[in-house]
């Protein structure tokens, strides 16, 4: 987990900068999906852009998350290539969480990637990119909105 | 006796549906997957409708999950504001599903355990997390 003090408070655990172990910066926490059993499920991972521009949105398991030495600092192992495949969206085109599929596919390409590591074998290839939320029958989002990375 | 045991088969169905209807409620207030940041912001209001405060921040353990709500009451504009600690299993989704309700009065709000924004790291303490389970019970 992020931190060992409990009760965490999650105004402070947002803003946390995610590295992984060789302290390459993969993002800032920007938010998290809360589930209906009142659990953190998801930690939203704002990736790339400047000052917020053109980043993408990463939803990392929760569980992913390590504590790190330094202060609001957390640890996810997994490296930029590998995270930069994962479904990411947009701000303004957040996904459906309650599509199991969708939740399937994070859980999955985090899992399978950690299961690569202890196997020492390359991680599964990239997933298939996430279809946008269309709001109240809006006009569906065209793929260009889709930040695929990499 | 025959009619002593329908009664008896009767209570033992009508627990078993008070259960039922208790299972239903839960144990947190929502429905769905709901964003952090959108959950703090929530206005909270007793079941009389009064408006008690909006959700200032969440207090998670180490698994995640979500233990405390903690209320922002009185103040203008965030300034002379208390912080009150509800626990989040005594939170329910309101009607409209916007707001979130707590079955306390304002009176007994003003005595619940509360702190200022200034002594943070205290509330967290088991002592004083202690107290507010015992004071929504």
């Amino acid at each position: 987990m992020m931190e060992i003090k409990v009760p965490m408070r999650v105004s402070e655990l947002l803003k946390t900068t995610v590295e992984n172990r060789h302290k390459e910066k993969l993002g800032t926490i920007h938010d998290f999906m809360v589930g209906a059993d009142g659990r953190l499920k998801y930690a939203i991972l704002s990736h790339g852009g400047f000052l917020g521009i053109g980043d993408v949105l990463i939803p990392i398991p929760f569980d992913a998350l390590m504590a790190s030495d330094e202060k609001g600092k957390a640890v996810l192992d997994i490296d930029k290539q590998t995270l930069e495949k994962a479904l990411n969206f947009e701000n303004k085109t957040w996904p459906d969480f309650t599509a199991a599929e969708w939740v399937e596919k994070v859980d999955r390409y985090f899992g399978a990637y950690a299961a690569g590591v202890t196997q020492q074998q390359p991680v599964a290839g990239r997933l298939e990119r996430l279809a946008p939320l269309s709001r109240d029958g809006g006009p569906t989002v065209d793929n260009t909105e889709l930040n695929i990375l990499g | 006796m025959k009619k002593n045991g329908f009664g008896l088969y009767a209570a033992v169905f009508c627990i078993l549906l008070a259960g039922q209807v208790f299972a239903e409620t839960g144990t947190t207030p929502l429905e769905g997957w709901q964003r952090s940041s959108q959950i703090t912001g929530m206005t909270v209001t007793n079941p009389q409708g009064e408006k008690l405060g909006k959700i200032d921040d969440l207090l998670i353990d180490q698994g995640g999950a979500v233990k405390y709500a903690i209320l922002s009451h009185g103040g203008i504009l965030g300034i002379g504001d208390k912080l009150i600690p509800i626990p989040w299993k005594a939170l329910k989704l309101g009607k409209e599903k916007t707001t979130l309700v707590v079955n306390v009065n304002k009176g007994a709000l003003e005595k619940a355990p509360n702190f200022d924004p200034k002594e943070w790291p205290k509330v967290t303490s088991p002592d004083s997390l202690k107290k507010v389970d015992m004071y929504y019970k």
